[in-house]
């Protein structure tokens, strides 16, 4: 009996410990994914939940994930946030809002892809393009559709789009490169965090 | 010692009854600890920040002063505009140091839920803003721009020579520098030259304000009054500014001190009917005691350690739940506050500590008096009759 109490008494103080610093948890994450309630119907129409997993690149996966992409990740992509998109109780996809430097500035991209890893569509929520306008059209989005990891459209150990597989936005090569990029990147994640991981 | 020992004991006879009391008590303090860490950090903050500007005084059109006066420390579209012929009066001011004309704009796109701040400016006011470290160089020319050490994070830009362009107003500029965080608004500006803003937002030869460095900080009252002379300008001076938002914290601070005086008043009633039911329920007790030749100072002395123990506890307890709640407590009062300093807004200070460690303490004594009182003045002979 006492053994229980003592152990309610812990219970209840890392229950008031847990919610003291649970709300500065959910500060610190990093979230990029600014309208959740619009993006994730656009990107699934027949999505009915969505639900947020954080996962932390550990060393491990971050030596994974370099070594795979042939560059460094970025110093503040050590928490990234996914979201698991439902259709019921059916889980039908991931999302993963992701951020690369284009020609003008930041893109922040929405990717859409199956359980599998194969891109379903992308978004993007925030850039400073010319051609931003392009660079979010379906003509350009259209040929991200079905590629995974095994579509080779990113040259190998850089940054740059392989014109063999996509075909850039005229005038916006940097911007277009930026999001394939970003496209393998959240891939590459997505393989290292969930798939591999099971 | 054993006086504190019998208490502690005597107060944990009844755990939930003391638990609820010691919890009531302390959340009273940790309010108390955060209100008044909260308004030294403020007071710190803003001193810093105004500090930092590098200008006494500034002159902004003629409409709400303040609002101007705190659009233009925290960033915004300033509505208003003066001539920048304004400038030529305030430099034959003989006591100016420097006078730096600046245009401030804002272009806000709500479905990038973003608002990009511009600041045009000229070399007088990197003359004001000396703390500056730059990545990079000042403005080579028309299309420069220099990024706050926030905005450059944001944008990925680690590397002078990038570019940037400006959708809505088809202007490209090329970054010549990136601010080392300052701690302060400029953080997250966007700046380019003047004539640069003044193009781009289509008021040429206007400007938003005109920041003023007096050569003698002691001139500033002659200096505000030949500025006043001007036409369609007002005169805001930072320690104006400084002593309006502190008049605005004084008046808020002033409303929460009252309802967590109440909320303390009604503690300690609380903590006053634990210990006297507590001194009840040991009648016989005490009576036995007083029997057995303790006097009624040690009676005395015996509840009112109790109460001041109780104090104790619950004072440790809230300023410890307040420190370790200080980090969430600034990030909700700087989502709520409008006019918040960059850098930290509540400030741990040991001087607070102890007053708060004192009052709590205070709170024991006044509330153990009647209890103990009454303890002491109990007959032992009808004590211990006691059923």
């Amino acid at each position: 009996m006492k053994r229980f109490l003592k152990s309610k008494k812990i219970i209840l103080i890392l229950t008031v410990v847990l919610a003291i610093y649970f709300p500065l948890s959910t500060f610190a994450a990093v979230c990029v994914f600014r309208f959740p309630d619009r993006d994730v119907y656009k990107l699934y129409p027949k999505a009915t939940n969505y639900k947020s997993v954080i996962k932390k690149v550990e060393k491990e996966t971050k030596e994974k994930c370099e070594a795979f992409l042939g560059k460094p990740l970025d110093s503040d992509e050590t928490e990234l946030t996914f979201y698991e998109i439902y259709k019921g109780k059916e889980l039908i996809g991931m999302i993963h809002p992701h951020a690369e430097r284009g020609e003008y500035g930041t893109i922040e991209v929405v990717w859409a892809f199956t359980l599998d890893g194969k891109i379903i569509d992308f978004t993007i929520q925030r850039d400073r393009e010319k051609k931003g306008k392009e660079l979010n059209g379906p003509d350009f989005r259209k040929q991200f559709g079905g590629k995974d990891l095994n579509s080779p459209f990113v040259l190998e150990n850089t940054k740059e789009i392989n014109t063999k597989l996509l075909k850039p936005v005229q005038e916006a090569d940097k911007g277009s490169s930026a999001i394939a990029y970003g496209a393998k990147k959240t891939l590459t994640f997505y393989k290292y965090l969930f798939q591999e991981v099971k | 010692m054993k006086f504190i020992l019998f208490a502690l004991k005597n107060l944990l006879r009844n755990k939930i009854r003391t638990l609820l009391t010691v919890l009531s008590i302390a959340v009273s303090v940790t309010v108390l600890f955060s209100l008044l860490s909260f308004t030294k950090g403020y007071e710190k903050g803003m001193t810093s920040e105004l500090g930092k500007m590098g200008y006494q005084i500034m002159i902004v059109p003629r409409g709400c002063p303040y609002e101007a006066a705190s659009l233009a420390l925290s960033g915004g579209k300033i509505p208003n505009y003066f001539d920048y012929s304004v400038l030529e009066e305030v430099k034959k001011i003989p006591e100016v140091e420097i006078a730096a004309p600046f245009f401030m704009s804002a272009i806000i796109r709500p479905d990038e839920d973003r608002t990009d701040i511009y600041f045009g400016m000229d070399e007088n006011m990197f003359q004001m803003k000396k703390y500056w470290n730059i990545k990079g160089s000042y403005f080579k020319d028309e299309n420069s721009l220099i990024m706050g050490g926030d905005a450059a994070y944001i944008e990925q830009t680690d590397e002078p020579g990038q570019k940037f362009y400006v959708r809505e107003k088809d202007r490209e500029f090329v970054v010549t520098g990136i601010l080392e965080r300052t701690g302060t608004k400029d953080d997250g500006f966007f700046f380019i030259p003047l004539k640069a803003a003044q193009e781009m937002f289509g008021q040429k030869d206007r400007v938003t304000g005109i920041a003023i460095r007096v050569k003698d900080p002691t001139l500033i009252p002659t200096v505000v009054e030949q500025l006043e002379k001007l036409p369609d300008s007002q005169v805001i001076t930072m320690s104006q500014l400084m002593g309006t938002m502190m008049n605005l914290v004084a008046q808020a601070k002033t409303l929460i001190l009252s309802i967590i005086i109440i909320a303390i008043i009604i503690s300690a009633l609380g903590a006053l009917n634990t210990v006297l039911m507590s001194v009840f329920e040991r009648t016989k007790e005490i009576g036995v005691m007083r029997a057995m030749g303790a006097g009624r100072e040690h009676v005395f002395q015996l509840v009112w350690v109790e109460t001041l123990v109780m104090a104790l506890i619950s004072g440790i307890l809230g300023i410890g739940i307040a420190l370790i709640g200080m980090g969430l407590v600034e990030k909700i009062i700087k989502k709520l506050l409008p006019l918040a300093p960059q850098g930290s807004v509540v400030s741990f200070d040991p001087n607070t500590l102890l007053i708060c460690l004192g009052f709590v303490i205070l709170v024991g004594l006044v509330a153990g008096i009647y209890p103990a009182y009454r303890a002491s003045k109990l007959k032992p002979i009808e004590a211990i009759r006691t059923e």
